[in-house]
């Protein structure tokens, strides 16, 4: 396994893209959190802004604001990492030069392990940081209140860049797995839900679908407030976390296994 | 030693029948060379033999097993184009591939020597000419020091210099013994390079064996005089001559290569005709290959 992640270190080490995938993540992602502190009014059910950078809800803020980051700087750079050797038929030739097929899934899945960690890593140092220098002093001992974001966060990573993966595998055309990607996440999945919504009674099933169960593992913190305010929805908008994790667990299964099996069969 | 054996491989896209039960014997040390017309089947059969590609039915042995990563790394090969990363360097790229195949750390001095590119290691790929990205790619199939190697059309896209930088650097490999396993539409280049040739088309094996076997046993000779048609009815009237046609003032035809190519031009004199243009020549592979193909 080490021996795939210096080979894919050499790959992209010198990419453009890549560092600047990086570095809009690194940027965004603190500066998103800046961005909600200077709204000058956020809506009535919401806590004190102060509370968005302090602990423990700090978690849960950054946490939101790295599904978006993760989805869009991560994803678009999980279908990069394999559309570019599609393109400069490098992937054909590291077959051809002696890697086998499962080495080469391994080294893309290894490649999205490492960078959710590393985002993880990165998005918990942040919180930790911006956290301490933010929070009163006598309520510092929060720090880790809502640690268990963690995880969840390396979750919901892992889970956008599992699903970028599958489809860049499966459709194998960079400009329409990217296009796909973004438009699936942001309209198409909500489209369908919508659709589902008015046809079926029972609604909450829609909060399984894939890219909504990676994304209730870092919900949007309002929708919590919104749900502790009584009879103001009809029906759930989050699933719990454990339900979150479980479903988001089986979609990354699903996808980097048929991912697997179609790499594996078709030519190349 | 049976470097590689292919067996009844049959391959389709679609309605397309690419290979139809090819069958291929290629021994060590053998220069072979895989001809046919474009579209005949070359690229795919190569694509099967390296794995990118899955058979319909058929199946193939590299050296007399079963075909497997190991022996992958015993092979050294570029199909159709020069595959690398347009970012990185000479250095870098090969680095790639060194570590693909397993090959401990190493300078790549010598393979860069060999494919003149020595200077140009610290230049981006994406800078080179087609040629240089070409000597390139065969340095890359050289890490390892592979037992085969396998090009695929190598000459293809490139200019009179660069064909010949690469026909000479595919020379100098040949010289080291390798079995070398190439594909092209380019007669004259297997002709110049090959020990072996095998010609298929439409996915259909027509001919296989050293390229003298191939090559007609026939000399082809041409003369040219002020009475052509006096000269056609001598050579009608022997028995020994062949395929007797005219093209451009010029009258071929074949004989048999044991003839007496002196005692032949004497009995031209003999009914007095005076050639004006008289060449004896074998059959070139490019002619073979036509009239095999045909």
């Amino acid at each position: 396994m080490i021996r795939l992640l210096k080979l894919e270190w050499t790959k992209f080490r010198k990419n453009n893209v890549i560092i600047l995938m990086l570095t809009f993540f690194s940027l965004f992602l603190p500066a998103s959190l800046y961005f909600t502190t200077i709204i000058p009014t956020l809506p009535a059910f919401f806590p004190s802004k102060e509370s968005i950078i302090q602990f423990p809800s700090i978690w849960e803020y950054l946490g939101y604001a790295g599904n978006w980051m993760s989805f869009f700087f991560l994803g678009v750079l999980a279908i990069y990492l394999v559309s570019i050797e599609i393109n400069n038929k490098t992937l054909r030739q590291s077959i051809i030069n002696g890697l086998s097929r499962q080495e080469y899934f391994l080294s893309k899945v290894l490649s999205i392990f490492v960078l959710s960690i590393g985002a993880t890593l990165f998005y918990t140092i942040l919180c930790i940081i911006i956290g301490i220098i933010n929070t009163e002093p006598d309520t510092l001992k929060l720090i880790f209140d809502n640690a268990y974001a963690i995880p969840r966060f390396f979750l919901m990573t892992f889970g956008y860049l599992s699903f970028a993966l599958f489809l860049i595998f499966i459709i194998r055309r960079s400009g329409i797995a990217l296009f796909l990607y973004i438009a699936y996440g942001i309209i198409i999945e909500v489209l369908i839900r919508y659709f589902i919504i008015e046809k079926v009674s029972n609604t909450a099933i829609t909060n399984y679908f894939p890219l909504n169960s990676f994304e209730d593992l870092m919900p949007n913190p309002a929708f919590k407030f919104t749900e502790s305010i009584p009879n103001s929805v009809e029906f759930d908008f989050l699933l719990t976390h454990q339900q979150a994790t479980l479903s988001s667990i089986i979609y990354i299964i699903l996808f980097l296994g048929i991912s697997y099996l179609s790499f594996m069969k078709r030519d190349i | 030693m049976e470097v590689l054996k292919i067996q009844n491989l049959s391959k389709s896209y679609g309605k397309l029948k690419a290979l139809d039960d090819l069958n291929l014997v290629i021994e060590s040390g053998q220069i072979m060379g895989l001809l046919g017309p474009n579209g005949s089947g070359k690229t795919t059969t190569l694509g099967i033999i390296l794995g990118i590609l899955s058979a319909d039915s058929g199946n193939y042995t590299w050296f007399e097993n079963k075909y497997d990563g190991k022996h992958r790394l015993r092979i050294g090969s570029i199909l159709e184009t020069p595959n690398f990363f347009p970012y990185l360097n000479a250095d870098q790229n090969l680095d790639i591939v060194r570590q693909i195949k397993k090959v401990p750390k190493q300078e790549f001095d010598d393979l860069l020597e060999l494919v003149q590119l020595k200077s140009r290691r610290k230049s981006n790929f994406r800078t080179f000419s087609l040629g240089m990205k070409q000597r390139l790619a065969i340095a890359a199939t050289l890490i390892g020091d592979p037992d085969v190697v396998i090009f695929d059309e190598p000459t293809n896209g490139l200019d009179p210099q660069g064909i010949m930088e690469v026909r000479s650097t595919l020379s100098r490999i040949a010289t080291r013994g390798k079995t070398v396993f190439m594909a092209s539409h380019i007669l004259d280049e297997v002709e110049k390079i090959c020990t072996h040739v095998t010609i298929i088309k439409r996915g259909k094996l027509l001919a296989t064996g050293p390229v003298g076997s191939i090559l007609s046993k026939d000399l082809t000779i041409e003369v040219a005089s002020q009475n052509n048609e006096l000269l056609i009815g001598f050579l009608r009237s022997r028995e020994d001559v062949k395929n007797i046609l005219q093209k451009n003032g010029i009258v071929e035809c074949q004989v048999d290569q044991k003839l007496d190519v002196s005692e032949f031009s004497k009995s031209i004199f003999n009914i007095g005709i005076v050639p004006t243009h008289f060449v004896a020549r074998k059959k070139r592979l490019e002619e073979e290959f036509l009239e095999i193909t045909k």
